[in-house]
């Protein structure tokens, strides 16, 4: 083998260890996974991405007084494109399930109660088990009848009004208990 | 010149380049999964006190992987049995030792991870029941519903203990002192 063509062989050598690099370290990056084995690829990175460039926006519009503004922008979110809609990916429900909740919360800031109701409850299909997404959830649901129940007593449907502030006290008793578990879970059962 | 076929004159070269090429893609791995920690959502908020809207948006990924299994510590690692010529020997013990030590201190570090993230999810969720508990305390005020309030109130208690003696405080988040006001944070 003449000096030239060791040459060679180291190259081609080279060459082949970059290609096996660049062919296999994306999939690296590709297929991470979440606690639940589902990948987490540059798609769901992307709506990460995207749902924190709209928090910032809606952030920026709420900080300065345009709520229509800031909803619009959370709007925009719960529309956006969804990676993989074959699959559920629980960092795309959980973006979706607090997107909703602020949804609702600029919702009735405004004052508009059923929008707010709606938000809440698309949220909610996005969020089964007791996390701090559901809690949040079931919490401005609480505050979504507190308020009604305000509007129908200055109504003077004083029937009404107890029974929304029935479900508002009903409500925010469940937020205590489902953020209980939530603390449990996360610290453990014997934690504290 | 003619290098011999079986001369090492070109091995060294080849063993580089092989070496190369398995750093490149031990490296490539390696950094690219470094990724979703800092990019990646999930659990925290744009760090405004209690509630955070967005926090899905910002946060630490909820999938970080428990922690592995603790390294063995260099201490405790096998001792190499002795080699001739005992300078081989003494560097491959240092190495292996470094490798050792250097796995202790990634496993410390993900541990450390897991458990911030853990008490970002219960400071976050105590953010939660605080604020529930306060309204539902308001909203029951002058009714013969007072149990309601202070059933509440005792899980908030129970809560702020356990926070408190896992994670010490929620920085920028509800209070874990057991005498503070319900809501703690207005």
């Amino acid at each position: 083998m003449t000096r030239r063509s060791v040459v060679m062989a180291v190259f081609c050598t080279l060459l082949l260890a970059l290609v096996v690099n660049f062919g296999l370290a994306p999939s690296c990056s590709r297929h991470e996974t979440n606690d639940e084995g589902t990948p987490v690829d540059t798609e769901i990175m992307a709506f990460l991405s995207e749902a924190r460039a709209l928090h910032h926006e809606a952030n920026m519009k709420e900080d300065s007084g345009d709520l229509a503004g800031a909803v619009s922008a959370m709007n925009r979110l719960v529309a956006a494109r969804r990676p993989h809609p074959e699959r559920k990916a629980p960092e795309v429900e959980e973006v979706l399930a607090d997107a909703y909740a602020r949804l609702a919360e600029l919702r009735l800031k405004k004052g508009e109660l059923d929008p707010a109701a709606a938000a809440v409850k698309s949220g909610l299909e996005h969020v089964a088990e007791a996390t701090y997404f559901r809690g949040h959830l079931v919490e401005v649901q609480g505050l979504v009848e507190e308020a009604r129940a305000a509007q129908l007593a200055d109504a003077g449907n004083a029937a009404e009004a107890a029974r929304a502030r029935e479900r508002a006290i009903q409500l925010l008793e469940e937020v205590v208990k489902i953020q209980e578990q939530v603390i449990q879970r996360s610290l453990g059962k014997d934690g504290g | 010149m003619r290098a011999n076929p079986r001369s090492p004159a070109g091995a060294p070269l080849a063993r580089i380049a092989l070496l190369g090429g398995a750093l490149a893609l031990a490296s490539g791995c390696a950094a690219t999964k470094q990724a979703p920690s800092a990019a990646a959502p999930s659990q925290q908020g744009y760090g405004q006190a209690g509630y955070a809207p967005g926090a899905a948006a910002q946060s630490q990924p909820s999938y970080a992987p428990p922690p592995p299994p603790p390294a063995p510590s260099p201490e405790a690692a096998p001792a190499s049995p002795a080699q001739p010529g005992g300078g081989g020997s003494a560097a491959t013990e240092r190495s292996t030792a470094l490798r050792s030590a250097s796995n202790e201190v990634e496993s410390s570090q993900r541990e450390l991870d897991v458990a911030g993230s853990d008490c970002r999810n219960a400071c976050r969720a105590l953010g939660s029941m605080d604020r529930a508990a306060g309204r539902l305390c308001e909203l029951s005020q002058g009714s013969d519903e007072g149990y309601r309030c202070n059933d509440a109130k005792q899980r908030v208690y129970s809560a702020r203990d356990r926070v408190r003696t896992t994670c010490g405080s929620c920085p920028n988040g509800p209070s874990v002192e057991r005498a503070a006001p319900i809501p703690s944070l207005r």
